[in-house]
């Protein structure tokens, strides 16, 4: 018998449908992953599941879960059944918790509200559920706040809040989004073994197809409020009819950048080293962070170059350390044979003419009150000489046209645009004043699949048409193999490997590099590994 | 445009328009005696009655706005004019012009702003200068820390970095970025504190400390009327309505402000 049954689903909120007749079944047992881009109807149909709509959301068609048609449900039978029959974990597991009690405390609630155990006995119970997920005991005993733990241990700590009354069916929307790719991969393995173990049916909602592949028996793919195409999640490595499934797929499994050959060198990091004072307050002295040690690599005319490491392995502090925000205490950054350190701060404004930089939050990357097309015209200044206003328009339209976009939207607001639209924008900007370098901060993190590739193959483009010299700072190797040349691994400040992508990928020499790539396989290798 | 905005600008547009009209048409010179008719109880000559002297309470109501809206503006303009550059310096340059702004402040808010007002007053003697100066010094810390904070919020976004990568200094992005995007929450830091003000300034007047007669201000009106309250309840009544009002308006006015500066309300409606 299917354990839950989703019968001509229907939502609609202010009166547009934004979910049309969806359908499909989950058993017991069984990993279905609801595939799709944002916007597609996977969150809200998981909502709609847990009778968590917004207000003012109208329903129609039947959720039978174990039989029982919840859209009928009265709240408090909802209530019973969520976190006892119905698990939930969310993306934000910092946003899931409550930052001022304990989480010991917090998984302990749940056996307190739904099995009605005084707290000693219910924290006794929380002890062993954060046992399962394999959280230190250290954390599983004592009384540790969620800000005390790493993002991957507040999302064991989601789990085991989820899986705490051995739920019928566990619903997971996007639960690896804010993690790195080492901590995701031991995640999804952690979700998929507890969820097999218990017998429980999982729905697991993902615009990552690794991540599905890896996860998920079968699959459905939303696009529109609709569901397009189910099948088994093989249907991915091929032998998927519809477009919307094979645009996902395309996305998912990028394609090398094509051969180049790179100019002369634009951009050399020559020995940089910096260390951070620590902390100092009145009475004690700080001890000093080292974030960079010995650091040295060039960037020359169209090359793409790749520069991954976790957080805190001073990719931060050598960016800071090239947009001069930040002095250096030790090597020097030359760019075009200006040395940072020796450079006046007119050479500075020429400096900042030569490397412009892309953002990763395309939320807070811009002044929401400007309009775009004052947005794209702020750096032209450094050009050095004055642009007459008809002049600026007439820039301001071929920079949007050359990043995909069209010249109606100079006269829009940030919030205006889609992530994936600003993006672009924020391209426009930094191409603007012509630079010769461009550095990308994460600049896709944040970007559906497909729109990241889509972003992705216009840099590419760029890069090679104007000759740029690119840096992808990033911890997403997708993104390494579908745009670098060359790959760049630092570890705790210090560069690890530097080599050809294709070499750094295929055959990592260092250890850290071999976990990475280990951790993140990409799509064709997660179903080979899955299938065997 | 929530109803709660509409509501307060609309009543602090009325407000504004009668103490405007002060200055065109009253029913009587406010400072007109009539003894005769002294402590006459509301009617229709003199609707909110008339005073120990005689004088005409809806005239001086209408006359006194003047001096309790201009003490409330003037001394939101003295607080705001001083203490958003120094919130926003402290917010960019950090470290000990931070600090300094900090201390200053707990210094200022050590005292309650009407005993500042009492020691101005005292030295310089007392007058609706001294009242404006008194509650304006007091607010240069209130708006100097929602600047700081604000400001300090924006200076963490990567827009900032932007404009610094496009070679901008920090002057220009502390008035072309910064100031902009923390305008919402002074705004309804102003409407409040102009309500504070004008209680303030009653508070001053009632001691004696602020606007002086024959000057009418509402401040001063209550404080005339104390020994007559169970005579002539009116006597206070009709100030102390006005007060109420005015910073009834003056907080619906702040409240609508901040609904409006919320950039998710769009989404929600």
């Amino acid at each position: 018998m299917s354990l839950l049954t989703l019968d001509n689903l229907t939502v609609s909120l202010g009166g547009r449908e934004l979910l049309h007749g969806v359908s499909l079944s989950l058993a017991s047992g069984e990993a279905l992953a609801l595939v799709g881009e944002s916007g597609s109807g996977k969150s809200l149909t998981a909502l709609a599941i847990a009778g968590l709509l917004p207000e003012g959301a109208a329903r129609q068609g039947r959720i039978l879960f174990q039989g029982e048609d919840l859209a009928a449900a009265p709240e408090a039978r909802l209530r019973s059944l969520r976190g006892a029959k119905i698990g939930f974990v969310f993306q934000e597991p910092m946003t899931a918790l409550n930052p001022v009690q304990p989480v010991l405390d917090q998984v302990a609630e749940v056996f307190q509200l739904h099995r009605g155990l005084a707290l000693p006995k219910a924290r006794n119970h929380a002890i062993a559920a954060l046992s399962q997920v394999e959280l230190p005991s250290g954390i599983a005993a004592g009384r540790h706040y969620p800000h005390e733990l790493s993002g991957g241990q507040r999302q064991r700590v989601a789990i085991a809040m989820a899986l705490a009354l051995n739920p019928a069916l566990i619903i997971a929307d996007e639960p690896t989004t804010a993690l790195d790719p080492v901590t995701e991969a031991q995640i999804l393995a952690l979700l998929t073994r507890l969820a097999r173990e218990s017998g429980a049916g999982l729905l697991f909602i993902s615009h990552n197809l690794p991540a599905v592949a890896r996860v998920a028996g079968r699959i459905a793919v939303m696009a529109r409020g609709e569901i397009v195409e189910t099948g088994p999640v093989a249907l991915l490595s091929g032998g998927a009819a519809r477009p919307v499934t094979r645009a996902l797929i395309a996305a998912a499994r990028p394609e090398p950048p094509p051969a180049n050959v790179p100019g002369h060198v634009r951009l050399a990091v020559d020995g940089v080293s910096h260390l951070y004072p620590g902390r100092r307050g009145w009475l004690r002295h700080g001890v000093p962070v080292r974030a960079l040690e010995d650091v040295s690599f060039t960037l020359a005319a169209g090359e793409c170059v790749g520069l991954i490491g976790e957080s805190g392995s001073g990719k931060s502090t050598l960016l800071r350390g090239l947009l001069g925000l930040q002095r250096l205490s030790g090597g020097d950054i030359r760019i075009d044979g200006i040395s940072l350190n020796a450079a006046s701060a007119a050479e500075w404004r020429g400096l900042r003419q030569k490397l412009q930089i892309v953002f990763q939050d395309p939320a807070t990357s811009f002044d929401p009150r400007w309009r775009i097309s004052d947005i794209i015209a702020e750096p032209l200044g450094l050009r050095g000489q004055r642009l007459g206003e008809a002049a600026i328009a007439a820039l301001v339209a071929d920079l949007l046209a050359q990043v995909g976009l069209s010249p109606s939207h100079a006269g829009r607001y940030p919030h205006q645009l889609s992530g994936g639209q600003r993006q672009r924008v924020a391209i426009a900007r930094a191409l603007a004043v012509d630079p010769e370098i461009l550095v990308l901060d994460e600049a896709t993190s944040a970007l559906d699949a497909t729109v990241k590739a889509q972003i992705l193959a216009l840099l590419v483009r760029l890069a090679r048409e104007r000759r740029l010299a690119c840096l992808f700072v990033t911890h997403d190797l997708d993104v390494l193999r579908a745009v670098a040349d060359r790959v760049i691994v630092l570890e705790a400040g210090r560069i690890v490997e530097d080599g050809p992508a294709a070499q750094v990928l295929a055959a990592p020499r260092h250890a850290y590099t071999a976990k990475l790539i280990a951790a993140a396989p990409g799509l064709d290798a997660a179903l080979r590994t899955a299938h065997a | 445009m929530t109803t709660t905005f509409r509501a307060g600008a609309a009543l602090t547009a009325l407000i504004l328009a009668l103490v405007l009209l002060s200055f065109l048409w009253l029913p009587y010179p406010p400072q007109a005696m009539d003894i005769p008719h002294r402590l006459a109880a509301p009617s229709l000559a003199h609707p909110f009655g008339t005073d120990a002297f005689g004088r005409d309470v809806l005239a001086n109501v209408l006359a006194g706005g003047r001096a309790s809206l201009a003490v409330g503006a003037l001394a939101v303009l003295l607080g705001a004019g001083f203490g958003v550059p120094l919130g926003i310096v402290a917010a960019i340059s950090g470290g000990w012009a931070d600090e300094l702004l900090s201390r200053f402040s707990d210094v200022v808010f050590a005292f309650p702003a009407l005993l500042i007002a009492v020691l101005a007053a005292s030295l310089a003697g007392p007058g609706v200068g001294d009242a404006i100066a008194a509650i304006g010094i007091f607010n240069i810390p209130v708006f100097a820390r929602v600047a700081r904070a604000a400001a300090g919020a924006q200076w963490q976004r990567d827009y900032v970095l932007a404009a610094i990568a496009a070679g901008r200094g920090r002057v220009f992005i502390a008035h072309a970025h910064i100031l902009p995007n923390i305008l919402p929450p002074l705004g309804v830091q102003a409407a409040i504190q102009a309500s504070l003000a004008i209680l303030a300034e009653s508070g001053l007047s009632y001691v004696g400390l602020g606007v002086q007669p024959p000057f009418p201000s509402w401040g001063r009106m209550l404080d005339d009327a104390g020994t007559l309250m169970t005579a002539a309840p009116w006597l206070a009544l009709f100030p102390g309505l006005a007060i109420l009002l005015t910073s009834f308006a003056l907080a619906l006015l702040g409240d609508g402000l901040r609904d409006l500066a919320d950039p998710r309300r769009e989404a929600a409606r």
